[in-house]
């Protein structure tokens, strides 16, 4: 960390301060600041700017790095949820960082919050937390190796990880209380019982719109009526031709020279993954308060002659060692990969041989006498193991320089050339010609919505001009230049002829199913049973005594439409519902019965009451963080 | 400043300056000192008493997770939240765990603890904060359930204009249903579901729907619409 003291503002006050030393006004002062600097440490008066950050919630910064984490989990969630159906608009980075950034404000206004309220999680229970998670077991106990090994591989460490635990365990102590405690009271439970368990008798007949359309017949005059009138129905969107030039990474692959593989070997064998591990013990003597150097010593000579008088390593530990949370294990510190402890203890550790017993080593915890107990020889594979993954890294980092120098020379000539021929000369690339494209182009090289933007943009489709060199997913570079520009036109007749006809049918159709369905509502009012109606005119009817709201016997829309009606008086109530699929059903309400609670199972009884507890806790919990962000003062970079 | 002709002069300047401010200096650095280590020190304390607090509630969510299952659970969450209500009692964990202790009660049908508990936390909260809000708008709940309804309408009235606005509005509603005040009552479930709509987050509010369907003043039996 680093301070930066403003010594112009400080000395004229410690001029001032020297004046009038006598003066109560500077004891006050003095001690203001002492108070503070014991308080909030030296940090509290320094004035330290973050400038980098890419929003401010309340004043709290959102780091880029915070930012990054959040859209690689969300876009590696969304590849792992979409598979190959995933749409790449999907992974846009801008949307991916603006549904981001939304869940890392929401999610530290809550954690203000929780702080707020004095919310905290115990490191006592943050430990028992995380050894008691199956993940990191191993035969039903914590494994420390492969704690640190699945953190190593999802990006946290210890730290962070514990960090991001205790800010869960906060959130959900906070909902829990905030919303977890909602509940359902009787007089809501018998309300909405009346409700949610309302019975209802209905029957219901189904007219099929396919009976309609089989003998409409279509005239010409209507088609062309149709089409005069209906215009706007038949334009063709508009859409552009482009001339383009790409750049890819694969067109700069070049064959890599052999020293530079030996050296990206050289780099790589000595990096953290293939370094040895040890697993350490030792004993640890602390200078007590008091105790002289000398008493010390002697003390540390005491633990070296057990050892060398042949005693078990551990007994010692467990007998002298001051590491009291070692001592119970034999002094074992778990592995180490050269980067657990100290530097001095480290260089101790690497020159030991296997159940070697080291000199004692000074650090700052006191004085070590280490034992390695176990080594794991991790050796780098050999070059030829490494040579494909090697070869492919260097090629792929020479080639992305390339194809970077060669962007930006692009980036000038396309700026300054009024077609892509010159740039495309210089740069011996060929220029492309693409498929008519709209504005939202779902297929083909060019269907990205950048490029599209760009073509449709006022530089590119008004000026002429070239495009700006756009980026594209999979290190690909394109610039593109109007070729054509093909305006929204209405088609021909003939090319729409069977569509109007189709389109005529099928509104006549609908019209008589309409009609039929009104006839049917009459006829049913006045007196004739659906049944008997159903069957004089062909149509398939149903009956259902008791739906309920829920109930998945009956077509969404029958349901709707029947929990919809008043209900009857005396005479049964009619009404019909066209589908969305075009069939018109005649529904025939009979009968209401008010849900009670008190007929329904126990197992009925619990699950209305977490309904509604839910639901009320569910908008608590919305209203909470909406009203955290109503208040919050936030800024986005 | 001058500088002092011989270094005794100096000496006496100094022991002069002692002799005047020594006393006033002393006490001033005690007086700083114990004020930082009180402080650091009850701090520390409360530190440690929140994490403590925040334990036992952990402990009290798993039983009341488990709670469904049987009494003994209940029971055992009961004793919990009894034990952050008189052992923490100045920590959010004591309030969070009265509204835990309202909710099981109501899950019994005691509506009188309930609304002791409720009373108890609305006493603690600071005014204005989303627990007292909360603990407000189901204290209203409970009363209305008690036969309160004059009492709850005012309660739910009062506290309707923050931010729980939806909440309010569908406790009110459910209340004037209950008293067979239907029309009054739609106005107030319409009005929260408009609320509700209003949010960007995505809110499942199935029996809400239900009950403006249900309340709704239903379509003409002759009407014909297409759905």
């Amino acid at each position: 960390m680093r301070f930066f003291i403003d010594i112009d503002w400080i000395k004229p006050m410690l001029q001032d301060i020297r004046k009038s030393t006598r003066g109560t006004t500077a004891k006050v002062i003095i001690g203001v600041i002492v108070l503070s600097f014991a308080l909030f440490g030296i940090e509290s008066i320094l004035v330290g700017g973050n400038s980098n950050s890419v929003a401010e919630v309340n004043g709290e910064p959102v780091t880029p790095i915070e930012l990054q984490q959040v859209v690689d989990t969300q876009r590696r969630q969304i590849i792992s949820m979409m598979g190959e159906n995933l749409d790449p608009a999907m992974l846009d980075e801008q949307r991916l960082n603006s549904a981001a950034l939304e869940s890392i404000i929401n999610r530290k206004l809550l954690m203000q919050a929780a702080t707020r309220l004095g919310l905290t999680v115990s490191e006592r229970e943050l430990g028992v937390m995380i050894s008691g998670m199956e993940q990191f077991q191993v035969d039903g106990r914590f494994a420390p190796d492969m704690y640190k090994g699945l953190l190593a591989s999802a990006g946290y460490t210890p730290g962070t990880f514990k960090r991001a635990l205790k800010d869960d365990l906060i959130l959900s102590q906070l909902q829990a209380g905030l919303s977890g405690s909602d509940f359902a009271t009787p007089a809501e439970l018998a309300l909405n019982a009346r409700i949610l368990a309302e019975q209802r008798d209905i029957r219901y007949l189904t007219i099929p719109l396919a009976r309609f359309r089989d003998d409409a017949v279509v005239d010409e005059s209507a088609i062309e009526a149709f089409y005069a009138d209906n215009q706007s129905m038949f334009m063709t969107p508009e859409s552009v031709e482009l001339n383009y030039v790409e750049l890819s990474l694969d067109d700069f692959r070049e064959p890599v020279a052999e020293a530079a593989i030996e050296e990206e070997y050289r780099i790589e064998a000595q990096s953290y993954q293939y370094q040895d591990e040890n697993r350490v013990s030792h004993i640890l003597l602390e200078q007590r308060s008091g105790e002289s150097d000398e008493a010390l010593a002697e003390r540390v000579a005491r633990v070296q002659a057990e050892l060398a008088a042949g005693r078990d390593f551990a007994e010692v530990a467990a007998e002298l060692s001051d590491d009291i949370g070692s001592a119970g294990s034999g002094g074992d510190l778990g592995f180490t990969a050269g980067d657990a402890f100290p530097d001095e203890m480290e260089e101790a550790i690497a020159a030991l041989e296997v159940d070697a017993v080291s000199a004692p080593v000074k650090t700052e915890a006191g004085i070590h006498i280490l034992k390695v107990t176990e080594r794991r020889e991790a050796g780098a594979p050999s070059l030829a193991q490494l040579r494909p993954e090697l070869e492919q890294r260097v090629q792929e980092r020479q080639a992305k320089l390339a194809l970077l120098s060669t962007v930006e020379k692009l980036r000038d000539l396309a700026f300054t050339a009024d077609s892509l021929a010159r740039p495309a000369e210089e740069l011996g690339l060929e220029i492309k010609r693409s498929e008519p494209l709209l504005r939202d182009q779902p297929t083909g090289p060019l269907s990205n919505p950048q490029v599209l933007r760009a073509a449709f943009s006022e530089d590119v489709l008004e000026r002429g001009h070239n495009s700006e060199v756009l980026e594209l997913p999979d290190n690909r570079f394109v610039a593109v230049h109007l070729h054509r520009y093909n305006p929204a036109a209405v088609q021909e007749l003939e090319a729409v002829r069977e569509d109007i006809a189709a389109a005529i049918i099928e509104q006549r159709a609908r019209e008589e199913l309409a009609a039929a369905a009104e006839q049917a509502m009459e006829a049913i009012g006045s007196g004739e049973g659906v049944e008997a109606l159903a069957t004089r005119l062909g149509y398939e009817w149903q009956v259902e005594l008791g739906a309920r709201r829920d109930s998945r016997m009956v077509p969404r829309a029958v349901l709707q439409r029947a929990f919809a009606l008043a209900a009857p008086a005396t005479e049964p109530v009619v009404d019909y519902v066209v589908e969305p699929g075009g069939d018109a059903r005649v529904v025939q309400l009979l009968r209401v019965t008010p849900g009670d609670l008190a007929r329904l199972s126990r197992e009925e009884q619990r699950g209305l009451a977490q309904r509604i507890s839910e639901e009320y806790g569910a908008i608590v919990q919305v209203e909470h963080q909406q009203g955290l962000l109503a208040d919050a003062d936030i800024t986005v970079f | 400043m001058d500088s002092f002709r011989t270094e005794e002069e100096q000496v006496e300047a100094i022991r002069r300056w002692w002799d005047e401010n020594g006393r006033s200096t002393l006490v001033t650095i005690v007086l700083v000192l114990v004020a930082v280590f009180g402080w650091q020190g009850w701090q520390r304390y409360s530190d440690e008493r929140t994490a403590t607090a925040s334990d036992v509630y952990q402990r009290m969510l798993e039983a009341a997770s488990a709670a469904g299952q049987g009494t003994q659970a209940t029971t055992e969450l009961e004793r919990l939240a009894g034990v952050l209500r008189s052992d923490f009692g100045g920590t959010v964990y004591a309030r969070f765990a009265a509204l835990h202790l309202a909710s099981a009660a109501v899950a019994e049908d005691d509506l009188e603890t309930a609304e002791t508990e409720l009373r108890w936390v609305l006493g603690k909260a600071s005014t204005g904060s989303e627990i007292a809000a909360v603990a407000q708008l189901r204290l209203a709940r409970v009363l209305a359930a008690a036969g309160e309804t004059g009492q709850a309408l005012g309660l739910l009235e009062e506290g309707g204009n923050g931010d729980y606005r939806a909440a309010y509005l569908l406790a009110r509603g459910d209340v004037l249903a209950a008293a067979e005040r239907n029309e009054e009552a739609l106005e107030a479930y319409r009005e929260a579901e408009a609320v509700v709509q209003a949010y960007p987050a995505q809110l499942n509010v199935e029996t809400l729907q239900a009950k403006l369907q249900s309340l709704a003043s239903p379509a003409p039996a002759s009407s014909k619409g297409e759905s």
